[in-house]
């Protein structure tokens, strides 16, 4: 990573974090599957319970669905944020394997947030909590697996924080979600006191200091609700265990704490909530769930999914409004904040322990949630069944279909015992792993409005569909288990259907809207190595265009002086990285392209050349470029070299008279078309007059194109054949060079000399090469 | 019907469902039916009505339907996509819970036909703003009817008659509609494995299995199997309904190549009959072996052959069209050890430029190599040397000898291709006068034996005033 800036150690350090950590973790988790198999195992087991939890729901009761829904989110995302060390670990080799950041890309956490700082309830806040404590359990399991890691993982509070920022600042944000989650981490850190959780809460509460109660209670008399109530404990909850974890409990200013929101939460949490946390549910089913979080993180390649919610929202609430310049920002302070933890060596970032809070915020509301929601039972029900039958793939359909189900499930898993999950994760874990993350992320948001929550869970699913397709096997599941619930869930099918449609729609517009949120990058460094990304870019890591020119220009003199390929490709593509990730596409962006694309060809880099190309593609029509035509030819060769008529076919099509005269262009449609006539005379004689680079291109598959072309001369030629003649015909330029081209092959020369060749003899071994 | 109002329309749907009419209720929801005429269908607030007179599963179909035809009323095409893709979705999951039923295939063929029309309509507005990635969306639209293709592949309790999996192979064509269009071929290998692992492979529609045949030919043709395409398209032109002129022609586009490949030429009639005279140049240019002919003929008509996909196809005709200067030039010389000049000249002749003999023997080893001239290269002498019997097998006995599969000569009777060699002495001497009139009277045997002898001799004339001197001095 480039840091070479002041604050050296401590941003060099942030960089990584935050990137392993919040960002890049999502990233992490989908890349990691594929990736790297080996780290990605870790995540399993965690996952996995969690996943399990949600058989488990039954035990805790529903709440009332809407409560179900926040709950599971919130739930889910507090404890999984933390828990599952595992998807970090893939990108990053700086974290340490325990700290593996989250995998699971966090969706649900800005709604809860932005609840926070405008609420104030009034009502009673020991009795609330005793119902949290069951919260607690189930975040406890999953805040115990993160808390080693849990000072890496990281960004993900970034969401949280956004909407907070907006509303009061970062450090009261920070502040506020520490304390209150105090109650709840403590609890969970000790995980065989969970069972007393609701005892201990108490216990706590006696410790707590008078400022504090004071604060809760304010937040308690602003609850007009029960349901207001339940969301101001999930608040205050979150605050507090976070305050705890930071150990400010009794210094911070309770006074000046902002109080909770409560009238937004209900409008908007469910919405852009809903949608965020759905989106991050479905990814987190399938491997994907680190995309979402990606998304968030801005940069464009990302599927957006976590990210486009928050715009919708945004409209709703005011706190949440995040422009895209509000989305970078945040991410930028983030970075920041986790600097100062580091410094004070505290395990736990600000910024994680501000995610944690609202984590767990949702995850009491969870709880409370579960225990009403009778809807939620019966389609839970139904789904178990058709668990039964389908397995995996109900779970996938499951989470993206269906708010009941999802949100009983979810709430479940929170709560669950230890030794629950472990039942659950003997069951499956497959399933569970992807599966339950999603459940509970979903039915947080049902809690507050039915409504919402409906239209949310469509636009999961077609998230759902859009990853599971991705991921392929399971898409098939997910769409029948589909099936099975809707009916059963909603009243009136009609309604559903109009709601998936006007869903639909929107979602479509949010993903556009946010692809184009880019960061711009602030790193000096010139030289970076390249890193794929596993977490949303940092933009303190990433060089501003002036620098990449500068380090475009450093690759070029140094591949010059030395022309030492790995590492000017690494050099290439962090340049590439960059300009990708700020969304750069200029005359610029077409030179670095340019540049890596020659340097591939001269080091016949098939795959990197090859990945150039196809950019090249597309920039050079979007912006032309001088160079144009040079590169069709190169790509034409390409397409020969490997065999790809169709690509041939649609490319000559394609071409203009005035790209048919071009030098480059001319020379290698006839190269194609003496290649495709198997005149190989005329094909090597086009060889040793390329033009500029052909020549590379060609060589890679000249050889290809000798064997055969020998093949011919030997089968057509009695009784001899001399070298001679086969070096002209096949294009050597010296007799050497022959000789090591035909020492592998099983030929037979007529005399002692080398100098004629056997045809007849060497038939017999033909069909051997 | 097209003046039909709402309320009749809820109607008749709602009963035809009630009767389980798949044919019917699938012209309700398809826009090549007259209702689409009617503008009372979407009149503001049909929701409630549908709500009202049409019952649950079906209710959320047709208000998708209604909504979509309300977009395209409008040529929003865009927004007509979403709506039927949602509507091809809800009907997946409504499919799929049909058990042990598959009335409803009808429904499903309009929709995905209309998902895919729309899918297509929506490119061209995305286009039209500057969408930079084309068929986007109907990428999209190949994903949701890949989805309605598991449903029906999955369906493999259902009794034979009442299986879905009658409709995968409907939903394959469109699919493979979409991925030729979009050029992504390697997604249709596996769906010809799941076709080609069906029980039903030889009992789907008539109608489908040609249009199956025709692409999965076409793909054949771009993996350069020959051999497989000419049997599947040959199998496609034969068993398309007389009245699809139409596809026929687009069938033959690629058919005439291919069987040009191996050795059989279409008659004039034929080209034009289904106005394919593009290839009629070419055709000549081969059959004579007019290298230069056939380098016109493909320049003039390069557009339309690179269009197609045939171009490459044709280009490799070049080799047969070698293959018949040279026999030409054989025969002139009468022995049966020819210098390889005579054959650089006629090369040179035919307007090959910046030609040498080294590359003249390159073209003769290759065609040696492909069994096309019975004969070696003497280096030593500078000379080919030709077997004395039969030195340049016909083609179409090559590519038997190749493909150890006889061709089957009885399926060219529409064809009515020319074999480019004449199989015997005599029967060239039978056929008369080889013109345009009387090839509509020769069928299936109509070799353009005849048509040899006259280039013969005006070849002879040309090459003999040309370079005939020059041959002899060698």
């Amino acid at each position: 990573m480039g840091d070479g800036k002041p604050n050296t150690p401590q941003q060099q350090a942030n960089p990584q974090q935050t990137n392993q950590a919040g960002w890049q973790q999502p990233y992490a988790g989908y890349y990691n599957y594929g990736a790297i198999p080996g780290q990605s195992y870790p995540q399993f087991p965690y996952q996995v319970p969690h996943g399990q939890m949600t058989y488990y729901p039954y035990a805790y009761g529903y709440a009332t669905p809407m409560q179900g829904q926040w709950m599971g989110q919130g739930t889910w995302n507090g404890n999984g944020y933390q828990m599952p060390p595992v998807t970090s670990t893939a990108g990053n080799a700086s974290v340490p394997p325990p700290l593996p950041s989250l995998p699971p890309p966090l969706p649900p956490p800005p709604p809860p947030p932005a609840v926070t700082a405008s609420y104030e309830p009034p009502p009673p806040g020991s009795i609330k909590f005793t119902i949290p404590s069951k919260g607690n359990k189930l975040q406890k399991p999953k805040q115990e697996n993160k808390s080693p890691g849990s000072a890496g993982t990281i960004q993900v509070p970034q969401y949280p924080t956004n909407p907070q920022v907006a509303a009061s600042g970062q450090q009261d944000n920070r502040s506020k979600s520490p304390e209150r989650v105090l109650a709840q981490s403590k609890i969970s850190s000790k995980s065989p006191e969970r069972v007393l959780a609701q005892s201990k809460i108490s216990r706590m509460v006696d410790d707590w200091p008078p400022n504090l109660r004071h604060y809760i209670e304010r937040c308690y008399t602003k609850c007009q609700s029960c349901v207001d109530q339940d969301l101001v404990e999930l608040i205050l909850k979150g605050k507090i265990s976070s305050a705890q974890r930071d150990g400010i409990v009794f210094t911070k200013d309770w006074d000046n704490e902002p109080l909770p929101n409560l009238s937004r939460v209900e409008i908007n949490v469910p919405t852009s909530g809903v949608a965020s946390g759905m989106k991050a549910g479905t990814s987190g089913f399938s491997v994907t769930p680190t995309k979402a979080g990606v998304t968030v993180g801005g940069s464009p390649a990302g599927g957006a999914s976590g990210f486009r919610m928050i715009p919708n929202s945004g409209q709703n609430v005011s706190p949440f409004k995040a422009t895209p310049s509000g989305v970078e920002i945040s991410a930028v302070k983030s970075v920041t904040s986790v600097a100062p933890s580091l410094k004070n060596g505290k395990p736990t970032n600000l910024s994680n322990s501000s995610y944690k809070t609202g984590a767990s915020i949702l995850g009491i509301s969870a709880l409370k949630a579960s225990a009403g929601n009778k809807q939620n039972q019966i389609s839970f029900q139904l789904k178990g069944q058709r668990k039964a039958l389908y397995g995996a793939a109900l779970r996938k359909s499951s989470s993206s279909s269906s708010s009941s189900s999802s949100s009983r499930s979810r709430s479940r898993s929170p709560i669950r015992s230890p030794a629950s999950r472990r039942r659950s994760s003997s069951r499956s874990t497959s399933r569970s792993r992807s599966r339950s993350p999603s459940h509970s992320r979903s039915s947080p948001f049902s809690r507050s409005s039915p409504t919402p929550f409906k239209k949310l869970t469509k636009s999961q699913q077609k998230k759902l569909k859009r990853k599971t397709k991705k991921v392929s096997g399971c898409y098939r599941e997910s769409r029948c288990s589909f099936g099975v619930w809707e009916p059963n869930r909603l009243g009136s099918q009609l309604e559903f259907s109009r709601q998936t449609a006007s869903l639909y729609r929107e979602d479509v517009t949010g993903e556009e809207d946010w692809s184009n949120l880019l960061i711009v990058g602030t790193c000096c460094e010139v030289e970076k190595p390249f890193f794929r990304l596993t977490a949303a870019p940092d933009p303190s890591t990433v060089r501003p265009v002036h620098i990449l020119k500068k380090a475009l220009y450093k690759v070029k003199t140094s591949w010059i002086a030395n022309p030492d390929y790995r590492s000017c490709c690494d050099q290439m593509k962090s340049i590439r990285q960059d300009l990708t990730v700020q969304g750069i596409r200029d005359s610029f962006t077409v030179e670095v392209y340019e540049t890596h694309a020659r340097l591939a060809l001269e080091a016949a880099d098939h795959e990197e050349f090859n990945q150039c190309q196809t950019q090249l593609k597309a920039l050079h029509h979007e912006l032309g470029g001088k160079n144009l035509q040079e590169f069709i030819a190169y790509r034409i060769l390409y397409y020969i070299f490997t065999k790809s008529t169709m690509d041939l076919n649609t490319t000559m099509a394609s071409l203009t008279p005035t790209e048919k005269s071009d030098e480059c262009v001319a020379h290698a449609l006839e190269v194609r078309s003496s290649w495709a006539l198997a005149n190989f005379r005329r094909f090597f004689r086009l060889y040793n007059h390329a033009p500029r680079m052909s020549s590379h291109l060609i060589s890679w598959f000249a050889d290809r194109e000798r064997k055969l072309a020998l093949k011919t001369l030997i089968k057509a030629y009695r009784p001899n054949i001399p070298v001679e003649l086969v070096t002209t015909q096949l294009g050597f330029p010296t007799l050497d060079a022959w000789y090591d081209f035909s020492k592998e092959l099983p030929i037979v020369y007529s005399d002692d000399s080398k100098a004629q060749i056997d045809c007849k003899a060497s038939t017999v071994n033909l069909t051997a090469w | 019907m097209a003046t039909m109002n709402l309320n009749q329309y809820l109607r008749e749907i709602q009963s035809s469902w009630e009767s389980r009419s798949g044919t019917e209720v699938s012209e309700f929801l398809s826009f090549n039916h007259p209702h689409v005429m009617s503008t009372k269908l979407t009149a503001e607030g049909f929701e409630k009505s549908v709500e009202r007179l049409v019952e649950s599963p079906l209710d959320e179909l047709v208000i998708l339907h209604l909504r979509c035809l309300n977009c395209v009323n409008q040529q929003k095409y865009l927004e007509a996509y979403s709506e039927q893709s949602a509507l091809v979705q809800a009907f997946t999951k409504l499919f799929q819970t049909q058990k042990e039923d598959n009335w409803a295939l009808f429904i499903m063929y309009v929709i995905s036909l209309d998902l895919r029309m729309f899918a297509i309509k929506a490119d061209k507005e995305l286009a039209k703003k500057g969408a930079d990635k084309p068929g986007q969306t109907l990428e999209k639209a190949a994903e949701c009817l890949m989805g309605l293709f598991r449903v029906c592949a999955a369906d493999n309790r259902s009794s034979d008659e009442d299986t879905k999996r009658w409709g995968m192979l409907y939903l394959v064509n469109q699919l493979f509609k979409i991925y030729f269009r979009i050029n992504k071929l390697h997604l249709c290998k596996a769906l010809i494995r799941a076709i080609d692992a069906s029980q039903f492979k030889d009992h789907f529609s008539l109608s489908q299995q040609v249009t199956y045949r025709y692409y999965v030919g076409r793909k054949a043709i771009f993996e350069s199997d020959f051999k497989s395409a000419e049997k599947f398209l040959t199998y496609a032109f034969e068993r398309c309904h007389r009245e699809c002129r139409n596809n026929k022609r687009l069938i033959l586009i690629y058919l005439i190549p291919v069987k040009m490949l191996l050795g059989h030429l279409p008659t004039p009639h034929l080209l034009r009959k289904y106005d394919l005279l593009q290839f009629s140049e070419v055709v000549q240019a081969v059959r004579e072996g007019n290298l230069r002919r056939l380098n016109n003929a493909l320049l003039q008509h390069d557009a339309f052959f690179i269009r197609c996909g045939v171009y490459l196809i044709l280009e490799k005709l070049k080799v047969t069209t070698y293959r018949n200067l040279f026999k030409k030039v054989t025969l002139l010389m009468k022995t049966h050890q020819i210098p390889i000049e005579a054959y650089l000249e006629a090369l040179k002749f035919m307007g090959v430029e910046d030609i040498d003999l080294d590359e003249t023997q390159c073209i003769i080893a290759n065609l040696i190599f492909e069994n096309k001239i019975k004969g070696y290269i003497s280096n030593s002498h500078n000379k080919l040397v030709i077997s004395k019997q039969n030195p340049f097998p016909p083609l179409a006995a090559i590519m038997k000898v190749c493909r150890g599969k006889e061709i089957s000569v009885s399926s060219f009777n529409l064809f009515t291709l020319g074999c480019v060699d004449r199989p015997n002495p005599a029967a060239s001497q039978a056929s008369g006068n080889f013109a345009g009139e009387a090839v509509a009277r020769q069928t299936s045997t109509c070799f353009s034996l005849k048509n040899n002898e006259v280039d013969r001799k005006e070849l002879i004339n040309r090459i003999k005033n040309e370079f005939l001197t020059k041959l002899a001095t060698i």
